[in-house]
């Protein structure tokens, strides 16, 4: 009896005991806290630890190098310096230790192992766990390709949208008196020459497809508008009317459209990609009108005119008829590039500030709001929108290709070298 | 005749040299006895001015393309003095014996006075609960808590951000979490209450209350030292 009594007055002591100890600890009692929302968060790179790949020498290298460079060129990530790792965390092989990572800071972890051209990818989320948030194996006969559809599904993991690693970036190789046509990998690696035509081959365009690339040759002493395979080959003229055939833009349905100046003026024109047969007059003004873009779903083009002073952004239909302008601000803006991205309504431009300088920025179509990518690092030209609409890639008076994440700003420069007027192809197949 | 003449310029020239030289030892002289003697400490009374920094130069031209401006740099926090708790520390030394001015300490008795009145019917007229005599708009009390819960949500949302590229869907469910803090301001005790399923975004909004490190001091009117906050996108 008394050992029961005794035993409710330890239980009801430690249930008061308890309850204390609870209404000391609440700050004011959780429930009737003031409650305030914040919304409008800022966007910041996600660190991501890459260890040396396990598995044969080479690979493991190329793996380890491959990774790094495209994590970095996404410009979601912040790679890590694995010389800040530990022995144990080197060590560690595929296993892993949430614990031990977070202790570097890291956010993500990735675990390779290569051999050959296969890849086993694991990518860990230091915050999930000892867990592997993404475990798969890849067979794409080299290894670089296959760390880039590793890559490509980290960044799918991330950000609900797969990435675009392994797609190409056209553009006019600066040489010895003349520009030749050349194809890089997006990372910067596998750089090509197309054409070898000895002569200015400037404003390259990729196919929808990606297999064709249209582009402007002065061979002929004249601004002629050829094509040629992506992967190189003999180039074919397809229009050559008198004066300029510049600047082509292919529509999502395969046909070019370009500026003619064969009638007196500088036009724009749609013409067929086979015979460069002419089959409508766009656009009739006596200004200048060049610099083509299609809109995502091919209803609308982007150009521009000077037909209210200075070079300008308008937008018309994409058959023609009345523009509209949407550049306001500057004095001089060109090279209007639509996002790829319907959910993105944003046409990048190169815009000349009052200081003279050459800069790339965005126009929101729908806002009309204007945001700036590029400042103070010489003179950047020429944007050409990623297939995801994610990245921005463009020529730089720094010499060579410049890749930039708008949301970002994280800029990696992935080609040296003089280079102008970059096209970038569509994504990968896989 | 004309050694006369010279003569008598060479002695006015003496008188002028003599004369010059007596002048400027008087002033040396003059000079000398004004720091040799010891004087009373100057007095200088300063009157406290709050100030705002301004801008200067005129807004940007809507004509021209934007320029990226870097962010301002977060407002310091006022920062509280530390009690030694140290038994052996040594105490402060004594500040020395200020004058006073008998209009000056009547003046500053009568505004103390005075605001002890006001704090007192501030008390009674502005009820935390509604009362027949309040106002529809709510009382002063709520309108500085107001003012102060925004002052503590725009705080944080400078130390807010998501990974970069993170789709709107990943945050379906907003986080919440809350966190208490000192009088003076301090944060400790930051709790995830609920989870949005991803942890990356969990911990955003948990590392926006740890990076802001302390809100500003409360209010009197404003007692709760706690908070609840939900992350939005």
């Amino acid at each position: 009896m008394m050992r029961r009594r005794f035993c409710a007055t330890v239980v009801a002591g430690g249930l008061a005991l308890a309850c204390a100890s609870a209404r000391a600890q609440a700050p004011g009692g959780d429930e009737d806290l003031p409650a305030i929302r914040i919304s409008g968060a800022g966007a910041e790179l996600l660190r991501m630890a890459v260890p040396r790949a396990e598995g044969d020498g080479e690979s493991a290298r190329t793996a380890t190098d491959t990774m790094s460079k495209d994590a970095d060129v996404s410009g979601l990530f912040q790679v890590l310096d694995p010389g800040s790792f530990p022995s144990q965390l080197v060590s560690e092989g595929l296993n892993f230790s949430s614990a031990l990572w977070s202790q570097v800071g890291a956010q993500a972890v990735v675990k390779m192992k290569a051999s050959g051209g296969s890849l086993e990818g694991r990518l860990y989320v230091v915050a999930r766990g000892d867990t592997p948030t993404l475990s798969k194996k890849y067979n794409a006969g080299d290894i670089r390709e296959a760390v880039h559809e590793f890559v490509n599904d980290i960044i799918q993991s991330f950000t609900g949208t797969r990435g675009v690693f392994g797609s190409r970036i056209a553009y006019a190789q600066v040489g010895k008196g003349s520009h030749e046509i050349a194809v890089v990998d997006m990372d910067g690696s596998r750089n090509a020459v197309v054409t070898k035509m000895q002569s200015d081959c400037l404003l390259p365009a990729f196919s929808p497809g990606g297999g064709e690339i249209a582009f402007t040759s002065y061979l002929r002493d004249n601004p002629d508008m050829w094509i040629v395979s992506a992967g190189g080959g003999r180039a074919r003229r397809v229009s050559k009317q008198p004066g300029m055939n510049t600047g082509a833009a292919w529509s999502p349905d395969g046909s070019i459209v370009l500026t003619l100046s064969h009638e007196g003026n500088a036009e724009l024109y749609r013409i067929s990609p086979a015979d460069g047969a002419v089959r409508a007059r766009l656009t009739n003004n006596p200004a200048i009108d060049s610099s083509p873009s299609f809109s995502p779903d091919g209803s609308q083009i982007a150009f521009v005119s000077n037909r209210q002073g200075s070079p300008q952004i308008f937008v018309m239909s994409a058959s023609g008829g009345a523009a509209k302008r949407i550049t306001f601000q500057g004095k001089y803006n060109q090279t209007p590039r639509w996002n790829p991205d319907p959910k993105k309504p944003y046409i990048a431009f190169t815009g000349r500030d009052e200081r003279g300088v050459f800069d790339v920025f965005y126009i929101d179509v729908k806002s009309q709001q204007v945001t700036r990518i590029t400042q103070g690092k010489g003179s950047n030209l020429d944007p050409s929108w990623s297939p995801d609409g994610r990245l921005l890639v463009y020529a730089s008076s720094r010499g060579g290709l410049f890749v930039a994440n708008p949301e970002t700003r994280h800029e990696v420069q992935i080609t040296r070298g003089g280079a102008a007027s970059p096209s970038w192809g569509p994504a990968p197949k896989h | 005749m004309e050694r006369t003449e010279v003569r008598r310029g060479r002695r006015g020239n003496s008188v002028g040299i003599l004369v010059t030289l007596a002048l400027h030892g008087a002033v040396l002289g003059a000079v000398a006895l004004a720091h040799g003697k010891e004087q009373p400490p100057l007095v200088v009374q300063h009157d406290f001015v709050s100030a705002e920094m301004v801008k200067l130069g005129k807004p940007r031209d809507k004509f021209w393309l934007p320029r990226i401006t870097q962010p301002p740099p977060p407002k310091p926090q006022p920062n509280t003095v530390k009690v030694s708790e140290d038994p052996n520390a040594k105490a402060a030394p004594k500040e020395a014996p200020k004058p006073e001015d008998k209009d000056i300490k009547k003046n500053l008795k009568n505004a103390l006075d005075r605001a002890r009145k006001l704090a007192a019917l501030a008390e009674t007229a502005d009820p935390d609960e509604g009362s027949l005599t309040g106002s529809a708009l709510g009382t002063s009390n709520q309108a500085i808590g107001d003012q102060y819960l925004a002052a503590i949500s725009g705080l944080l949302k400078q130390n807010y951000n998501l990974p970069a590229g993170m789709a709107p869907e990943s945050i379906s469910t907003p986080p919440e979490i809350r966190f208490r803090f000192s009088d003076d301001g301090t944060i400790s005790d930051v709790k995830l209450t609920k989870s949005s399923g991803n942890p990356l975004v969990d911990d955003a909004c948990v590392d926006a209350a740890k990076l802001a490190r302390r809100v500003p001091p409360p209010p009197s009117t404003f007692k709760k030292r706690g908070i609840s906050v939900a992350c939005e996108k």
